[in-house]
């Protein structure tokens, strides 16, 4: 059975896992009515987001349709997009991100 | 449900009905907490608070100490109240007490240092919280249209989930409420930062969207203070676990619990809106600092979402609980008092959720009592003034 997943917006480029997905299993979404499947490249806890598209350093991770922050490292599709990748764009978070 | 609604609430001097009929205990000063705490075990019918509060703030900090007390107590949750005083703390009890007054209730002051000591101001006000609840016991219900109600917006411990389910289904409940006329107080600015774009879309007109602007600003110049080396904007360990990054999408899932309907007004910490619809009430991202403002201000209960799960509640007002996912809604039976799990189940629509929300309510406002009631939950909290580092 494929793990689901939540796009929230069309803009976005993670999406939310509604399971705890392991490396190498296929998640799948709902996207303009039609299911679109990615395969997770690592471990993800549930709750937790992946990365549907390169998300280049520097630029913005987007849910709900809206900036959530700037990735601190290249991130490839597949891979989780959290604390260890990404960082808020306000206060303490902009320090993780180069001027 | 959806035209005419009405709920069985209980009549004040004020005009503003209530829903519940507490005779409120409580200490002006951090002092006198054992004296109130042995008033609620002579009397349990009474709702008591205590707190580590009322002597040497700051005079800004004594003043919205002292109008919170005051408000506690003037809540149209309240039929009655009783204070119980140290006599040389900076909140000055008699001011409580006068402003308390204006609400048309009684109010009843019990100085220690008047009396002697804390056990013959316990043994007075014993018969004072008796005599109170006596009264308060031949109140009965009456009906009132749902446009009188006044309902905050909270959410605490967030997990991933709240923003997909528990607060998009609130925010449609919001909107339902707001339709029928009711007031519905959203607040914790901190969680609006990365959502003022929404917020601001959001007012009824330009004065508004200038108020609701300059309330964010301002919430996040203060958490600037804290200093580079600590900054700012750290969510909970709990929240990042649960799956948030970022507060900015914290913020955005947050704020869906208010729903579409404009915000009509922005009010202070602790003021009560003048306005039917959707306010904004200036409040720090802490659910007790939030849950004192909003209930300060007059709000009858407060539908509270929450994904890792919280059992807190306030000694006079219902706080009604609504679990993100099917696993802290089960986990956590005896806290939570309704699920929006179901809407990743596939077991529920946001609509359904949405109706099982306002009928929840309803209930509620007519007595039906909520887990964290059920289970003597009584938090209070007054907002620390300064920077809240982080944000919950």
């Amino acid at each position: 059975m494929k793990a689901r997943a939540i796009l929230l917006d069309k803009e976005d480029n993670v999406v939310t896992l509604t399971v705890a997905v392991k490396q190498g299993s296929d998640v799948a979404y709902l996207s303009d009515g039609g299911e679109v499947v990615i395969r997770a490249e690592e471990d993800i806890p549930t709750g937790h987001k992946i990365a549907i598209r390169k998300i280049a350093k520097g630029t913005a991770a987007m849910k709900y349709g809206a900036p959530i922050g700037a990735a601190t490292a290249d991130i490839e599709p597949g891979r989780h997009v959290h604390t260890h990748n990404m960082a808020s764009m306000r206060g303490k978070g902009a320090q993780h991100h180069e001027r | 449900m959806k035209d005419k609604a009405t709920f069985l609430g209980y009549r004040r001097p004020d005009g503003r009905p209530g829903i519940r009929n507490h005779v409120f205990v409580a200490p002006t000063v951090v002092c006198t907490n054992a004296v109130v705490d042995r008033i609620a075990r002579a009397v349990p019918e009474v709702a008591t608070i205590t707190h580590p509060y009322g002597c040497t703030l700051d005079p800004v900090a004594n003043e919205e100490m002292t109008k919170v007390f005051a408000s506690f107590a003037a809540s149209p949750n309240v039929h009655s109240a009783l204070f119980i005083a140290l006599g040389c703390e900076t909140v000055e009890p008699l001011r409580v007490v006068e402003m308390a007054k204006a609400s048309g209730k009684r109010v009843e002051l019990v100085t220690v240092q008047d009396e002697g000591d804390t056990e013959l101001a316990f043994q007075k006000a014993v018969a004072i919280a008796r005599e109170l609840v006596e009264e308060a016991n031949k109140q009965e219900r009456e009906e009132f249209d749902v446009s009188r109600l006044v309902i905050g917006l909270e959410c605490g411990s967030s997990d991933a989930f709240s923003g997909l389910t528990a607060n998009p289904a609130l925010g449609l409940a919001s909107d339902m409420l707001v339709d029928m006329g009711a007031t519905m107080v959203i607040s914790e600015i901190t969680e609006y930062m990365g959502a003022e774009h929404i917020a601001a879309a959001q007012a009824v007109d330009d004065d508004v969207r200038k108020k609701v602007l300059e309330t964010i600003a301002r919430t996040e110049g203060e958490l600037a203070q804290i200093g580079p080396e600590y900054g700012f904007s750290d969510i909970t360990p709990g929240n990042m676990l649960g799956g948030l990054t970022t507060i900015e999408e914290k913020s955005l899932g947050c704020i869906r619990k208010g729903g579409t309907r404009p915000y009509v007004e922005v009010v202070g910490y602790g003021e009560i809106p003048t306005k039917h619809g959707l306010v904004m009430m200036d409040t720090p991202g802490q659910d007790i600092e939030s849950l004192t403002g909003l209930i300060a201000g007059g709000t009858h209960a407060v539908v509270f979402t929450t994904g890792r799960g919280t059992p807190t509640g306030s000694a006079i007002a219902p706080i009604i609980k609504l679990a993100s996912n099917s696993n802290t809604f089960n986990r956590m039976r005896r806290n939570i008092d309704l699920n929006a799990g179901g809407m990743l189940d596939g077991t529920k629509s946001i609509e359904e959720v949405a109706e099982d929300i306002v009928e929840f309510v309803l209930e509620v406002a007519s007595g039906k009592q909520a887990a964290a009631e059920v289970n003597g939950h009584r938090e209070f909290g007054l907002r620390r003034r300064g920077a809240t580092g982080c944000i919950y």
